[in-house]
């Protein structure tokens, strides 16, 4: 499942092996999650999918939700 | 306390108010404040100082990314007092002993803000004052602003700017004839107060007739520069490159033909990133600028181009230029000193080089050299370099374990000392790692066992943002080296 695999991407970048994400965790519920740990998520899911997100596409995640039906669609082509 | 004194910095601001009154002085979101709105809410706030705390020298100002921020940061230097930068993401802890440090009784602040027993000001909503009753002062014996940098001590560091470095650094920038700026200008301002760099970015425009656009501060505040840059409106950027190497993958989708001026600043810049920018912004001239805190922003710079960009950089970083007129400097080793020499390190003085720290902290900082046979003193950067043929120097790295992490200067002894104090472990190590792309990982190591998160969290209470480790790792030993101190080399193998 995609939010499964998304979540050891997010331990990864967050250093932390016991994080738990849903698909309403975002900046303010995920201390650290700034701009540049942001980038380093993308750039890492990515790598983890095996998928290229556009800047723009990148510009509009905002939570882990975004990013999940972003994976999805990108999975599906 | 140096003898020096001179006209506040902010004064070129009432000329720019005289002449451009009606053009966009400040863009604030969606909020726009021309110069005529933007003087009525500084001397609202000149008003408030000089009616009910005359007597206050040292003014704080919380961060709050408005225009009640950049109003009270010239209303206290119209006034001859100094200014000191509240961070809102500093831990309270950190922001008290500033306070302290800085004899800071009053905080500016646009909401509503908590520092210890500190007096806050609320700024928001001030919207007049009557300007013919005030003379801004000629002269001010204070420092125009004090900022605090990492202290290998433990504790943060004071480096007073006074008004006359300051002016000395507008005087390069706008009438120096290197660059050229003008009321059409418009600035982007990325950084918080607490950055020197900011009074680049704000102040060059504001004190030109020129626009300053202020970056909103959401949650992925750097991704928003692109989206600006692509509406055309701003002319001038100035970033550090860390900036640069988060964007860098997706430099093919990004073109920003308006930008003229793009300044780089407060770390190593690769050669390679620079080319690969160059194409997104084809009408910018690209200039890399350096300069510790205690030389006013920046005190040199380079004016890149893709032929002589290669050649001028070592291990393919960009030169760091020739020094701003008004600047000297002497190269330092082991056994000699002077400025003939070809590589050591950078010792600067001059008219925009501090004296001394606040409380005269550090002394061992400053050096004296006799200078065409007047003794002048020499602030030592800690940075080598090297001179090369055409002049310009060479950023080779430091004589100590200083890092630099997104431009914050971070000394590891302080974190150091916090790791120690969270964890209750004698023998905790900081240092940085560099990544390909030439960016800098803040890491450490911790003797013993405990848990990262809550470590972590620890530190968040004491240290600001910049200072905390992205990683830390426990060991049961850390290595030692033949001297019985930790050995650093041998802990990059656990990276």
């Amino acid at each position: 499942m995609i939010l499964d695999e998304l979540n050891k991407v997010f331990c990864r970048v967050f250093h932390a092996k016991d994080l738990v994400i849903s698909l309403h965790s975002d900046a303010s519920s995920l201390e650290g999650w700034d701009s540049l740990t942001h980038v380093a998520l993308v750039s890492e899911t990515e790598k983890h999918f095996k998928i290229t997100f556009s800047f723009n596409e990148m510009m509009q995640f905002r939570n882990v939700g975004d990013l999940v039906n972003a994976i999805e669609k990108h999975l599906q082509q | 306390m140096p003898n020096e004194t001179t006209a506040p910095y902010t004064l070129r601001f009432l000329n720019a108010c005289r002449s451009f009154g009606d053009r966009l002085a400040l863009v604030d979101r969606t909020k726009t404040y021309s110069y005529s709105e933007l003087k009525a809410i500084v001397f609202g706030i000149v008003n408030l100082l000089m009616e009910r705390f005359p007597d206050e020298t040292s003014i704080g100002v919380v961060d709050q990314n408005d225009v009640y921020t950049y109003a009270s940061i010239l209303a206290i230097n119209l006034c001859g007092k100094t200014h000191v930068p509240f961070n809102i993401r500093y831990p309270e802890e950190r922001l008290v002993v500033i306070a302290e440090k800085a004899s800071v009784r009053i905080i500016l602040s646009s909401y509503a803000f908590q520092c210890g027993n500190l007096q806050i000001l609320l700024t928001l909503g001030i919207t007049r004052g009557i300007s013919e009753h005030f003379v801004p002062v000629k002269k001010s014996v204070n420092p125009a602003y004090l900022l605090f940098t990492s202290g290998s001590t433990g504790e943060p560091k004071g480096v007073p700017i006074y008004n006359h470095y300051l002016n000395a650094f507008f005087d390069y920038f706008l009438d120096g004839g290197v660059f050229h700026f003008d009321e059409k200008d418009r600035f982007l301002q990325v950084y918080e107060t607490s950055f020197d760099v900011s009074v680049f970015s704000a102040f060059t425009p504001l004190l030109s007739g020129g626009c300053c656009y202020l970056l909103p501060r959401k949650s992925f505040a750097y991704l928003e520069i692109p989206q600006i840059l692509s509406s055309g409106e701003i002319t001038v950027l100035s970033i550090v490159p860390s900036m640069l190497h988060f964007l860098s993958p997706y430099f093919k989708q990004l073109r920003f033909e308006k930008l003229r001026y793009s300044f780089f600043s407060g770390d190593k810049l690769l050669n390679s990133l620079l080319q690969a920018w160059s194409t997104c912004v084809p009408q910018a001239v690209l200039v890399n600028c350096y300069g510790p805190t205690e030389t006013t922003i920046v005190c040199s710079h380079y004016l890149w181009d893709a032929q002589k960009g290669e050649k001028d950089s070592f291990e393919g970083i960009v030169s760091i230029g020739k020094l701003f007129p008004g600047t000297s400097y002497v190269l330092r080793n082991e056994n000699e000193i002077g400025p003939g020499l070809l590589e050591g390190e950078l010792c600067l003085s001059g008219t925009q080089v501090i004296g001394a720290y606040l409380n005269n902290e550090s002394p061992d900082k400053f050096i004296k050299w006799n200078l065409d046979g007047k003794e002048c003193r020499y602030y030592c950067t800690g940075d080598r370099v090297r001179v090369n043929a055409e002049g310009n120097m060479l950023f080779l790295g430091r004589t100590d374990f200083q890092i630099k992490a997104g431009g914050y200067r971070v000394e590891p002894a302080e974190i150091e000392t916090a790791l120690r104090l969270a964890s209750g472990s004698s023998f905790c190590v900081a240092m940085g790692i560099d990544s390909i792309q030439g960016s800098t990982q803040l890491i450490a190591f911790v003797e013993g066992k405990g848990d990262e998160a809550e470590l972590i969290r620890q530190l968040r209470k004491k240290l600001p943002p910049h200072c905390i480790p992205s990683r830390i790792t426990f060991l049961d030993h850390l290595p030692l080296n033949i001297n019985g101190k930790v050995d650093r080399l041998e802990l990059c193998k656990f990276v």
